[in-house]
């Protein structure tokens, strides 16, 4: 049986967040319109900072780990 | 490269025909618009790629050292140019013809704008094109450093009030038409200046807005009064 290699929580959401908050741009690269603007204001763009965060978190915790910071 | 170009010219003739008969010239190259949508969209694809290429490589591997700097194209880079494009598009595109009329209760007065048979102050100016694009959103919006803000505030109240059905038919303007927003082309031209119906006298009058232009070249807009109460 394959092993998988164990991924930070944060790392996941990270990239979970980023994912989402990008296919949702996607919609508005496709068909720009309000709803899709106002949709890319309040959900993508969060979205995709939210991922910029948990990320920098993630490097964060990281370099105090290895005693760095 | 070519399927690129082959993309934004595509696109660029999709928006054009969906406003006017004659697409306008854009060349070859496209217009800055059509850049950011098509950068956009390769960001867009970019960055979904390598997070499901990094993500089968970390359940291979685990979080290392590479991979860390490798992930801050598709976490840190790319969400940031994905940002400025997507406003960058979205701004610019929610100053169209198409977006104003997006909404039902608008249809009647974008009906109106483009009916050539029309007297209507809007229709006049559409059907000679004294504006050249962003028709509503040019008379609509005041001048000046905030102006585009404002207008884009008070185009997220419409959008809120749209979804909400907040707001009662027919529906009116917010406020008093400012002649700020007319005189901001007209203001310097000899044809105004010059007219025998703006008489010097009458300018301080026509400056504070105490006259309206409206009140003498109005309507604004003739909707059809079936459509524009029947359209929630």
């Amino acid at each position: 049986m394959k092993t998988h290699a164990h991924v930070p929580l944060l790392l996941r959401g990270a990239m979970a967040s980023t994912l989402l908050g990008a296919l949702l741009s996607l919609v508005l690269f496709v068909h720009a319109g309000p709803y899709t603007l106002v949709a890319f204001m309040f959900l993508a763009q969060p979205l995709l900072l939210l991922g910029m965060l948990l990320f920098a978190v993630q490097v964060f915790k990281d370099l105090r780990r290895e005693k760095l910071l | 490269m070519r399927l690129l170009v082959s993309l934004l010219a595509t696109s660029a003739a999709a928006a054009a025909e969906a406003d006017v008969a004659v697409p306008r010239p854009h060349g070859w190259i496209g217009t800055t618009d059509d850049w950011a949508r098509g950068l956009g969209i390769a960001f867009v694809v970019l960055a979904a790629v390598l997070l499901i290429l990094a993500w089968g490589r970390l359940r291979e591997t685990g979080l290392n050292a590479r991979l860390k700097e490798l992930l801050i194209l598709p976490l840190v880079v790319l969400p940031a140019a994905i940002v400025f494009f997507g406003y960058s598009h979205g701004i610019e595109n929610s100053k169209s013809v198409e977006a104003c009329g997006s909404c039902h209760v608008m249809k009647p007065y974008l009906a109106d704008l483009r009916n050539a048979e029309s007297e209507s102050l809007a229709a006049t100016h559409y059907k000679n094109r004294y504006i050249q694009e962003h028709h509503c959103y040019t008379c609509h919006t005041d001048y000046g450093m905030f102006g585009t803000v404002h207008a884009k505030w008070e185009g997220l109240g419409h959008v809120r009030r749209h979804l909400t059905g907040s707001y009662t038919l027919p529906i009116k303007i917010a406020k008093p038409y400012p002649n700020q927003r007319c005189l901001g082309c007209h203001g310097e031209s000899q044809k105004f200046l010059k007219s025998e119906g703006h008489p010097q006298e009458d300018m301080p009058k026509l400056l504070s807005g105490e006259n309206s232009c409206i009140d003498c070249h109005g309507p604004a807009h003739t909707p059809a009064p079936a459509a524009q109460t029947a359209s929630r």
